[in-house]
């Protein structure tokens, strides 16, 4: 193997430095730990394609890269690696093909326009309350057959109680032997009345109707009178006569029954102070109210039609 | 008392005893002798053999009316037969 030791190879006249020809089978620049330099302006041309044999690498050291001119480009036939944590300013317009995998988006999505989402699944609604304004002003039209804990179609309040024992003689207000009505027919709507020592209370304000019966029974005698009374206060302390029922028993030589049914409405806005009283006023002593803890016989209704007026 | 008006129950009898609201049930779904309560401390508690007495005096003093009220009726009815008047007569007369 013969050998040329010089510092510089230069051509004659600026034409082409050919190393290698024809037979030439492995042209080698420096050994291992040398540098070849190419200087700044010099340009590296590729007359074609050029390998790098199996086991070689080009490798640029830190400081050092490789730059792609406009126009140029790489081509990867092969397997790229080691790009993914320094790769920047990729454009993700580029991406046409395949799907960005679930663990790339970060757990809170960057706040962004979701106009344009379709297909959405509301099962995944997980939590949180989906706003009023979300829904249209006119519900779509299904059925309601599942709702529950609607309003009582308008009727907030319904409540009926009855007298239990019998007794005689005028009394005003009646004050004992009161009982809700409790048989397996009757429910009352919303809180209900409450009484007191004869007084009645309303659960809420409201414009109620009060629907007050008397039944009573003499025994072959004559009452010129009968008849129930229904007073109302609206400072909780004077009552006055807001309802009447009159009628009277003839003596049929046995005992002889009758009744009476008062309506009145109540407009109650104060319920502290507008309350009522019930009472019956006869004119033989002897003649019987009627009560009964297993039918109505004397009873009263309150109905709230609406809202106080 | 019954839809005739014949007491049938002590409070038939206990309404008639005194007036107003005086006594009531401590069971009203219930209302025998144990379950009655006073209710005006100015009355007293009737004894249960009074209550039942009572109660058949009532009954006793009914039937009787009725009996009376029957045989009234039967004998005025003979009455106005004996004065000449037919049944049709009387019964546009009294009812009966």
């Amino acid at each position: 193997m013969s050998k040329i030791e010089v510092d510089t190879i230069d051509t004659q006249s600026s034409t082409t430095l050919q190393v290698g020809s024809t037979n030439t089978a492995l042209i080698k620049i420096g050994t291992s730990g040398d540098t070849v330099e190419y200087p700044a302006g010099t340009t590296f041309t590729q007359s074609g394609t050029q390998n790098v044999t199996a086991g070689g690498a080009i490798n640029v050291k830190s400081g050092g890269s490789i730059i792609i001119d406009s126009g140029a480009a790489i081509t990867n036939n092969g397997t790229a690696t080691g790009f993914s944590a320094d790769l920047t300013n990729l454009n993700a317009t580029n991406l046409t093909s395949g799907t960005v995998p679930g663990a790339r988006f970060p757990a809170t999505l960057p706040i962004a326009n979701g106009s344009a989402l379709t297909n959405l699944n509301a099962t995944n609604l997980g939590s949180g309350t989906v706003p009023d304004a979300r829904f249209p002003a006119t519900l779509p039209a299904i059925s309601g057959a599942n709702l529950t804990n609607l309003p009582a179609g308008g009727i907030t309040e319904a409540d009926m109680w009855r007298i239990t024992t019998a007794f005689s003689g005028s009394v005003q207000p009646i004050t004992a032997n009161w009982e809700r009505c409790d048989e397996d027919t009757f429910a009352k709507i919303g809180t209900g009345m409450s009484v007191s020592s004869g007084i009645w209370s309303f659960p809420i304000t409201g414009l109620y109707q009060v629907v007050w019966n008397c039944s009573w029974d003499l025994g072959a005698a004559v009452s010129r009178y009968v008849y129930s009374e229904l007073i109302t206060t609206n400072d909780n302390s004077t009552y006055t006569e807001r309802g009447v029922g009159w009628t009277s028993i003839f003596n049929g030589s046995s005992t002889t029954y009758t009744s009476a049914t008062i309506s009145v409405f109540v407009n109650v806005s104060n319920v502290s102070n507008q309350k009522i009283k019930l009472g019956v006023n006869v004119d033989n002593s002897s003649v019987n109210t009627r009560g009964s803890s297993t039918a109505n016989q004397s009873y009263v209704s309150f109905i709230r039609l609406g809202d106080s007026q | 008392m019954d839809n005739n008006g014949r007491p049938n129950h002590i409070e038939d009898y206990l309404v008639q005893l005194h007036s107003g609201q005086w006594f009531g049930w401590s069971d009203s779904k219930n209302k025998v002798y144990a379950n009655l309560i006073i209710l005006d401390d100015t009355k007293s508690k009737p004894s249960e053999s009074d209550c039942t007495s009572g109660l058949a005096t009532m009954q006793s003093d009914f039937d009787t009316a009725q009996t009376i009220a029957t045989n009234k009726k039967a004998s005025g009815k003979q009455k106005l037969k004996d004065l000449g008047l037919d049944d049709d007569e009387i019964q546009v007369l009294i009812g009966a």
